[in-house]
């Protein structure tokens, strides 16, 4: 491509700002983080190496380690909410939206979307101005179906707050899944399904033996993209809990834990070292799921040529 | 097996209808094929008639059932695509199988069907495939294995073989023939192809702007096109056709006038002299060589000689061009005068309006 | 039951869940927007209510106005955002342009290098960064959030754009080479024009999560002075939990611009959405 002799000057201007700019500010910080999870530092700033250490203090450590794991498996009932609430709801939108000869899909798509493009922290205080016992306003909504007697300070309580969480966020996010899942759909060749209904199949055996197996490598896609974003969740957490993840950590997940090493909270003094190991710990929990995701789903679904 | 009947089908697509009131009558195990421009209603005639389109008026009869609120398999039709619409993540055998199972057959029956379906189609060693591991031709096969496992009433196609390259369309075309002989089941077939629409119709329908020009066998249209548009349509090349003047009548023949020259001994009874009328010949029924009949002559605009067959093209002082076919190889000068020569009983004669005028 | 009528039957029954979410996801935005102009008692004597003339107040948003810098934050969500995306969109563009047009050594590398970004949240790397923003002064001010922003949507925006770019046909560029059009004038007067749609799509997907980023905000810029919107609403809730009135106002000043752009753009919005997810 580049004539011959000439150095190519162009292409070096073309790659460089970017590159430059992507390798000092994500790609360097990011391995110097995984490389200062190997290190330990004093109160005068003086590193040394310490090799696993920091890794056997947050994953064995007595004192420590409880809160880290308390924060991931907290942050699999999470993500499980998001697979088994979200994704479905998703799924059945999408599936409804993209219902041939349906009259108002586009004002109920863009409605339905609406709430995605706010601020996760916008949509934490609205939620908990909603579930607040002081307003009352879901109590009164509640009562409205009989069901009065159902209300609790959910947000509050430790058996409760964390799912309620996942479920505003499944709230907010449900427009993802579903607009991912309706591409996916509308991709689907009309004649194909034209088919399926000449074949005699009702709009219930088309969706479950042709539309639904066509689109599982979306299904697929939209699971790992769910992965990603709850295991680096941290906004919602903080703007309804705060960095503390009361009560009690019932809410706490890996961002939040994550947040906490490395600032310090109440007492304890935060550590860039210790907050190095957990977001290194983070990066393996998510490049464990993305590796899974290539290797067993991506490889087992197949994606027809439609 | 079962006859169709439309009386009066209409069909209003966003307030603009597409189908104005068709009217035909499809015999029990007839092959009918829909025919006309891009646009004019083919596609949509069929998918009214197979249940996938609602109908806006008038009624569809299979056999002695109205059949305008059943759904495609209520009404028993099958239907081949364009596109084949196969199932892309099953098997051919599953693909055969899915509707057969919603029929509510056992598991024996489904096998037994498709295995002879499959024999007949020479599918049988392609049943575990899935479609992405098939060639066109194969594809096209199953899209059919799958119509007639369904022992339906009345079998429809859309241009099933428009994604086929030419050698493999007319092999499909026979097969299809051969297939619907031996099935005898009701087919309506949808094509843009004259060579399919006369080989394999019992019975053609030429549509235009969503209304039936003319219905008949294929014979019918080519020798006794109804109106200037099917006359126009099928055939090819497609029929000359010459505006004249009625010069003179004379007892069963007339004369008629085209700018400089005159035709004599046109056989016709019903003209009047003034009127203006379109004479129509078909390029292959025009020859250079001295014959009975009539003739005129025009100025050679162009020639293509393809060894078997010579296309002259000739331009008359009026400006109207004409297509004569010759047989074989002819050696003829650009900017010849050239006289052509046609039968009389090789005419066709319509009106101002485009009809067919007939002795 | 004829088929006409259990289709009429089943057409309500969808229309009957979709309308149902639909009131679901708008309820709660609804719900602010109502109570966020009226009394305090208003409020809490019937939440559910539209504002009538007795209750009707905007108390709320002239407390917001006098007690933060409301103004200045979105300036500065606006600076941050819009900065960052036209560098993404213009560095972008260009890298994506010269890893799918270039054949030059380390091409594949460089491609791997930048792809890390898409599955990687930069998040993982803000011990260090924050002590790079440090070490070069950089600490509350929007360059620092700038830059980061910057890296965190370079790789998406290369990964659709070189996309893209593969499929605009090679005629284009040969017909300019062969008038010795240089390398950067085909760039700018011939590439980034054809590449419009994706560039469109590249920006939506890039502009959201800047304009409601909380974290580095929060960890690189929490000063008065440099607050995005986002942080600036998070503190002043924080700070004045009890009075319903501005907590109300604040967050209907969050959303209501985003509302009015998505309701302008949201066709635009949705159509590189569902597009940009077909690739
Ligand atoms: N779903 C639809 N909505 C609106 N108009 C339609 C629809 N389907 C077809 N039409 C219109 O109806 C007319 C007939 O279309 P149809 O597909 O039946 O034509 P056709 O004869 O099959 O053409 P072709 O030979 O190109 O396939 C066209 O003008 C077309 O634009
Ligand atoms: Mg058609």
């Amino acid at each position: 491509m580049t004539k011959a002799g000439r150095f190519p000057w162009h292409i070096v201007v073309f790659v460089l700002p970017g590159f430059f700019i992507y390798t000092l500010f994500s790609a360097w910080p990011l391995l110097d983080t995984l490389i200062l999870s190997f290190f330990d530092q004093n109160d005068t700033g003086a590193r040394w190496f310490s090799g696993l250490d920091n890794y056997r203090l947050v994953l064995l450590d007595p004192d420590l380690s409880a809160g880290f794991w308390n924060a991931l498996w907290n942050n699999f009932k999470f993500f499980l909410v998001h697979v088994l609430v979200q994704n479905p709801i998703g799924l059945m939108l999408a599936a409804l939206l993209s219902l041939k000869d349906l009259r108002g899909a586009r004002s109920y798509r863009t409605l339905i979307f609406m709430p995605t493009l706010l601020s996760v922290v916008i949509i934490g205080f609205i939620w908990q101005l909603i579930l607040s016992p002081l307003w009352g306003v879901s109590e009164t909504l509640l009562e409205a179906i009989g069901m009065a007697n159902y209300f609790d300070a959910w947000l509050g309580k430790e058996s409760s707050a964390l799912l309620t969480l996942a479920l505003i966020s499944v709230w907010q996010f449900v427009g993802i899944p579903m607009m991912l899942i309706y591409a996916s759909l509308l991709a689907i060749p009309e004649e194909l399904l034209d088919a399926a209904y000449v074949d005699g199949a009702s709009p219930l055996r088309i969706f479950w033996q042709i539309k639904l197996p066509l689109i599982l490598p979306t299904l697929g896609l939209v699971t790992i993209l769910t992965f990603i974003g709850n295991f680096n969740a941290f906004d919602l957490i903080y703007a309804v809990k705060g960095a503390l993840a009361g009560p009690n950590f019932s809410t706490d997940i890996l961002g939040s834990f994550f947040y906490r090493t490395f600032f310090g909270f109440q007492s304890s003094l935060g550590s860039p070292t210790l907050g190095s190991t957990v977001a290194s710990l983070m990066f393996l929990v998510i490049l464990a799921g993305v590796m899974v995701y290539f290797w067993l789903v991506q490889r087992r679904l197949h994606r027809y040529q439609l | 097996m079962a006859a169709l009947t439309l009386r009066g089908v209409r069909k209003v697509f966003d307030k603009t209808e597409v189908l104005h009131g068709i009217d035909l009558d499809v015999e029990d195990g007839e092959f009918v094929v829909f025919v006309g421009p891009s646009g004019c209603g083919k596609s949509t005639l069929l998918r009214v008639i197979s249940g996938l389109e609602r109908i806006d008026g008038g009624e569809l009869l299979i056999g002695a059932d109205v059949v305008n609120d059943l759904s495609p398999r209520e009404r028993g039709i099958a239907m081949v695509f364009q596109s084949y619409a196969l199932y892309p993540h099953m098997s051919v055998f599953k693909n055969m199988a899915f509707g057969l199972k919603i029929d509510g057959l056992t598991g024996e029956q489904i096998k037994e069907r498709i295995h002879a379906a499959a024999e007949k189609l020479q599918l049988d060693k392609l049943l575990d495939r899935k479609p992405g591991q098939l060639s066109g031709g194969q594809r096209q096969r199953v899209a059919i294995g799958r119509a007639i496992v369904r022992d339906p009433r009345v079998f429809l196609f859309d241009e099933p073989l428009s994604n086929l390259d030419a050698a493999l369309r007319v092999q499909m075309r026979i097969e299809i023939a051969r297939l619907q002989k031996s099935l005898e089941t009701t087919t309506v077939y949808v094509t843009h192809d004259q060579v399919e629409a006369m080989t394999l119709a019992d019975k053609i329908v030429v549509l235009n702007e969503g209304r039936v020009e003319q219905v008949g066998s294929p014979m019918d249209l080519y020798h006794r096109p109804a109106n200037t548009f099917v006359a126009g349509f099928i055939g090819s090349p497609a029929m000359n056709l010459i505006t004249c003047n009625v010069d003179s009548v004379d007892g069963p023949t007339s004369c008629l006038s085209v700018s400089d020259q005159t035709i004599s001994g046109v056989p016709q009874t019903k003209l009047s002299v003034g009127h203006s009328v379109s004479l129509g010949i078909r390029p292959e029924h025009l020859s250079v060589s001295k014959g009975e009949g009539i003739s005129f002559k025009g100025n050679l605009e162009a020639i293509e000689r393809l060894g078997d067959v010579t296309f002259l093209y000739l331009i008359l002082t009026d400006g109207s061009r004409v297509t004569v076919a010759e047989q074989g190889d002819r050696q003829l000068e650009i900017g010849e005068s050239v006289q052509v020569y046609a039968e009389l009983d090789k005419l066709h004669l319509f009106d101002d309006k485009g009809r067919a005028l007939r002795a | 039951m004829s088929t006409k009528t259990k289709k009429k039957v089943n057409t309500a029954l969808v229309h009957t869940v979709l309308l149902f979410y639909t009131v679901i996801a708008l309820f709660p935005i609804i719900l602010i927007l109502i109570n966020a102009f009226k009394s305090r008692k208003g409020i809490f004597r019937d939440p559910l209510a539209l504002p009538t003339e007795k209750t009707f107040s905007t108390v709320g948003f002239e407390k917001v106005f006098a007690k933060s810098d409301f103004v200045l934050f979105f300036g500065n969500s606006m600076i941050v955002t819009l900065v960052s995306l036209f560098f993404i969109l213009l560095f972008g563009a260009m890298l994506a342009w010269a890893l799918s047009e270039y054949k030059f050594k380390g091409r594949q590398l460089l491609t791997v290098f930048m792809a890390i970004g898409i599955m990687v949240p930069i998040r993982l790397g803000t011990v260090s960064i924050l002590e790079l923003m440090v070490s070069l002064d950089l600490v509350n001010t929007l360059t620092a959030l700038i830059l980061v922003y910057i890296a965190q949507g370079l790789p998406l925006a290369i990964f659709i754009l070189s996309e893209y770019m593969a499929q605009i046909p090679d005629e284009l560029k040969e017909a300019a080479r062969c008038d010795d059009v240089s390398e950067y004038s085909i760039f700018f007067h011939i590439i980034l024009p054809l590449t419009k749609p994706a560039i469109a799509t590249v920006a939506v997907f890039t502009m959201i999560p800047i304009w409601n980023d909380l974290w580095f905000p929060l960890i690189l810029a929490p000063g008065e002075e440099t607050r995005t919107l986002t942080l600036g609403v998070q503190q002043f809730i924080g700070q004045y939990t009890t009075d319903w009135n501005s907590v109300l106002a604040s967050l209907s000043l969050a959303v209501l611009p985003v509302l009015v752009l998505y309701l302008i753009f949201s066709r635009q919005l949705i159509r590189g959405l569902t597009s940009g997810a077909v690739k």
